[in-house]
């Protein structure tokens, strides 16, 4: 089962999408994918893993390559409590994390194990991540997709957190715009590939799928 | 309390005055009423707005003294981005409207689905408005939200209004 969960800011997405995952009995995992760079970024990491707390989710921090955590050829079984383990040799995740923060990057080895429980949080971050890493900007669609498609296919139950950043009808600068032209197209074929999408309006769920 | 939302120019109050008989002095505006009269008023229009002039208050002309300002500056780090009255305070604001007037239809436009602000105020604005939002609509036994002008129960009994939406 796949749900995608979508709605603006602090519309109580998060808090939603935890509550799908409750009754979830097999081992689920959290994958975050905002970089704990700057204080307002680690103001909502804070909250976010107190609203988690006690909810049996293992924390795996993951900026890009969500494919990587998949696919085939790791260890199959493990643990994501380690070193930062990005795949990248030139990582730099150790030296610019903050101390309070321990790291749990999965290490290059690391696989998710079939039949889990995911929580993914957010397509918004993920992209933004994907499509700036080098200083240049790419297009990630299919890569964000194809990582999605993995996930859904060796979890038990997915559920993808997104953002809505296209209605604030205001003409953004060529990056920006092309953003949120990218994180609309990946939002759609998200949508597509889930069969079930929420919105959450004020903490109301509104559902817009469901099959 | 029934909430009623959706984006800008979405039909709300008009709809608000037809679902509910209001007369307009039975109105108030968030966007310039005494922010007392919130607790009294059979409707309250643009809850959302009174929030951005409780945080303006509190930071006298600035939301909690935060836009503007670079964030590396000193007096951004060391004072603006909190509240430091308490009464103005939106969530504590907002805990005494659910309080004091638990049968009013509070209107508020949602305003979170844009990118994220660069000024800080602005973010803080949007986080304070959503939380207040969501205990708002936690509370209330009706949420609508309008697109378009029709409008949808989102929660509560749908039977009791002429719904367009999905059913």
């Amino acid at each position: 089962m796949m749900t995608l969960v979508t709605g603006g800011a602090k519309c109580g997405k998060s808090h939603y999408a935890e509550q799908l995952l409750e009754k979830f009995a097999g081992k689920k995992y959290y994958i975050a994918t905002m970089e704990p760079y700057g204080e307002e970024a680690m103001e909502a990491i804070a909250r976010h893993r107190k609203l988690r707390a006690g909810k049996g989710f293992e924390t795996i921090e993951r900026y890009t390559d969500i494919d990587g955590l998949a696919a085939p050829g790791g260890a199959g079984e493990g643990t994501a409590e380690s070193d930062c383990g990005c795949t990248s040799a030139d990582c730099e995740h150790e030296e610019k994390r903050a101390p309070e923060l321990s790291p749990v990057c999965a290490p290059a080895e690391f696989r998710l194990p079939r039949g889990c429980g995911i929580l993914l949080e957010c397509t918004a971050n993920l992209c933004a991540n994907e499509m700036f890493k080098d200083g240049r900007i790419c297009d990630p669609t299919e890569r964000i997709l194809r990582g999605f498609r993995r996930l859904k296919d060796i979890s038990a139950e997915l559920v993808i957190v997104t953002n809505e950043v296209g209605s604030d009808g205001i003409s953004y600068e060529e990056g920006t715009a092309e953003y949120i032209r990218v994180l609309g197209t990946v939002n759609r074929l998200t949508a597509q590939m889930a069969d079930r999408v929420v919105e959450c309006v004020y903490g109301i769920p509104v559902v817009l799928k469901q099959e | 309390m029934i909430m009623i939302t959706g984006g800008a120019f979405a039909g709300k109050l008009e709809f608000a005055r037809a679902q509910f008989g209001l007369n307009e002095d039975e109105i108030v505006d968030g966007t310039d009423c005494a922010p007392e009269d919130v607790f009294t008023a059979k409707c309250i229009v643009h809850y959302e707005r009174l929030i951005r002039r409780l945080m303006e208050a509190d930071g006298k002309g600035d939301l909690y003294g935060a836009n503007g300002a670079d964030e590396k500056t000193e007096a951004a780090s060391t004072g603006g981005g909190a509240p430091k009255n308490k009464n103005l305070c939106p969530l504590t604001f907002t805990d005494r409207l659910l309080c004091e007037n638990p049968d009013a239809v509070v209107i508020m436009d949602e305003i979170g689905s844009g990118i994220i602000p660069l000024e800080k105020g602005e973010r803080l604005w949007r986080e304070q408005t959503g939380r207040a939002g969501c205990r708002i609509a936690e509370y209330a036994d009706m949420v609508i939200r309008l697109c378009c002008g029709v409008p949808e129960v989102i929660k509560g009994m749908r039977e009791s209004i002429v719904v367009g939406g999905r059913s």
